[in-house]
């Protein structure tokens, strides 16, 4: 496949790998925040072919994984309400709230569907004129212009039916929290690549100098993903807190914006609870004024559900880079994909999930 | 209409292609092989090598027939440049061959 194949080629990976060793001369610990970047550096190994100066940690970008506990639940009691359907991305279905997912709620006779794009949700509105239709529009930025669109098709369609339960988070914000925090360990970052596509890269270079932290806007592709912590090694050694793009073919500084244009329209930024990490302020998108109407936190009166996660997941100390998956003592024991305990091992964008599927099972002797 | 990949996924399929290639954000590019318009939005169809779905095109108002998109749940959000690809990979190739001539410090198998 065309841009597909060029970047998976062996070669060309194992050429930059060498540069990236020739390079380094002290360690550094390089963080991910793209759920698609840390299952592809899982999946194809990256992490084991790098110097042993580098560590890879896996941030929280993993929408599915970040999703609030509390949103999860609401989901869960909208899902059961008895004249509405809940569509939502495959990736949520599994997800454990407090006491249980979708699925089980579809297994109880809810109307859960998995839609592949918010448009499938908003047509399912239109056939179902006398259902209210509930969309989980949850992920970052690279998410948002479509879910954004979603609302706006759903008025001019004049659909009184659709609404959507929004939990849209934003990367800078959380690489703020990161950065910030006393125990962080994070030197570089590599961005995440489509959320660059839609937002740009310019609100990077006032992070990377405020932190004194390279970071480079990376795709997916295994030799993209080479590329990208190539530059931030070389940056990292040569002391220069900048950011740069290392996905050119797909990124550029200012991005699409048009797609910039319909998020302004719709959403504006409000605070957002980040699953295993707390409140993160501004971190969030949530509907303007004007698109109140489809908001179903507002349509439809949930009660509050006190939230409880278990407490053998570590998931929110991964997620901030604090820990690795075999840190955890139920990770590939009481917790597998099958039966996660937490939302990293749910969505293959998860680092649990991630490390579990290709078979990094070195856990630690159980006591 | 399903998409494919609801079909797959709504049935549980995990083969690696529905799940990951078309996964969330992995975003992997297609060519546009048909325009059109349904419901006052501009849609499309693309070839992600060999399996074909619609797309919408309003974020990427240049896009015309035969180029490459980042699609992302139904949505192109990036149009990709074919000068910087090419120019991404020569400058790659170069390295590499420079490995080649100095001798590289790892295998290169």
């Amino acid at each position: 496949m065309k841009y597909v194949s060029e970047y998976r080629g062996a070669a060309l990976v194992h050429g930059v790998l060498a540069q990236i060793k020739e390079t380094v001369t002290q360690p550094w610990v390089l963080m991910e925040i793209c759920g698609g970047q840390t299952h592809s550096i899982v999946r194809h190994g990256l992490d084991q072919l790098l110097p042993e100066e580098i560590e890879l940690v896996h941030g929280p970008g993993c929408p599915v994984c970040v999703t609030s506990l509390e949103l999860i639940d609401k989901a869960l009691a909208i899902a059961a309400m008895p004249n509405v359907i809940l569509a939502s991305y495959g990736d949520m279905l599994r997800v454990p709230g407090s006491a249980r997912d979708l699925f089980s709620v579809r297994a109880a006779g809810g109307d859960v569907r998995v839609v592949y794009s918010p448009l499938d949700a908003v047509k399912i509105a239109q056939e179902n004129p006398d259902r209210e239709v509930v969309f989980f529009a949850i992920g970052f930025e690279t998410t948002a212009p479509p879910n954004a669109m979603a609302v706006v098709q759903a008025k001019s369609l004049g659909l009184e039916n659709f609404s959507m339960l929004v939990s849209h988070v934003r990367v800078p914000p959380a690489m703020h929290a990161i950065l910030g925090s006393p125990h962080n360990r994070v030197q570089g970052f590599l961005a995440a690549g489509h959320v660059c596509a839609v937002m740009g890269y310019w609100e990077y270079g006032p992070i990377a100098e405020q932190y004194s932290v390279p970071i480079v806007v990376t795709g997916f592709e295994p030799l993209d993903i080479a590329r990208g912590i190539l530059r931030v090694v070389q940056l990292l050694e040569a002391n220069q807190a900048v950011a740069e793009n290392a996905y050119e073919r797909a990124v550029t500084l200012e991005g699409n914006k048009p797609a910039q244009e319909l998020i302004q329209r719709v959403f504006e930024p409000c605070d957002r609870n980040w699953r295993g990490i707390g409140m993160i302020p501004g971190s969030g998108w949530c509907l303007r004024t004007e698109f109140r109407d489809y908001d179903a936190e507002l349509r439809f009166d949930v009660e509050a559900i006190q939230p409880k996660e278990s407490p053998l997941c570590i998931a929110g100390e991964i997620l901030q880079g604090l820990k690795k998956p075999f840190d955890c003592t139920a990770f590939a024991r009481q917790c597998t994909p099958e039966t996660p305990l937490g939302a990293t091992m749910v969505s293959s964008e998860g680092a649990c999930a991630a490390y579990y599927r290709y078979a990094r099972l070195d856990v630690p002797e159980s006591s | 209409m399903l998409s494919l990949y609801t079909l797959l996924w709504g049935a549980g399929d995990r083969s690696e292609f529905a799940k990951e290639d078309l996964g969330m954000c992995l975003g992997v590019p297609g060519k546009i092989t048909e325009i059109f318009e349904m419901e006052g939005l501009k849609m499309g169809k693309v070839d992600f090598g060999g399996v074909v779905r619609e797309a919408c095109l309003e974020y990427v108002p240049e896009a015309k027939q035969g180029d490459y998109v980042v699609v992302h749940v139904g949505f192109a959000i990036s149009l990709l440049s074919e000068a910087e690809a090419q120019e991404t990979l020569a400058m790659l190739r170069e390295i590499v061959d420079i490995e080649d001539e100095v001798g590289p410090e790892t295998e290169a198998s």
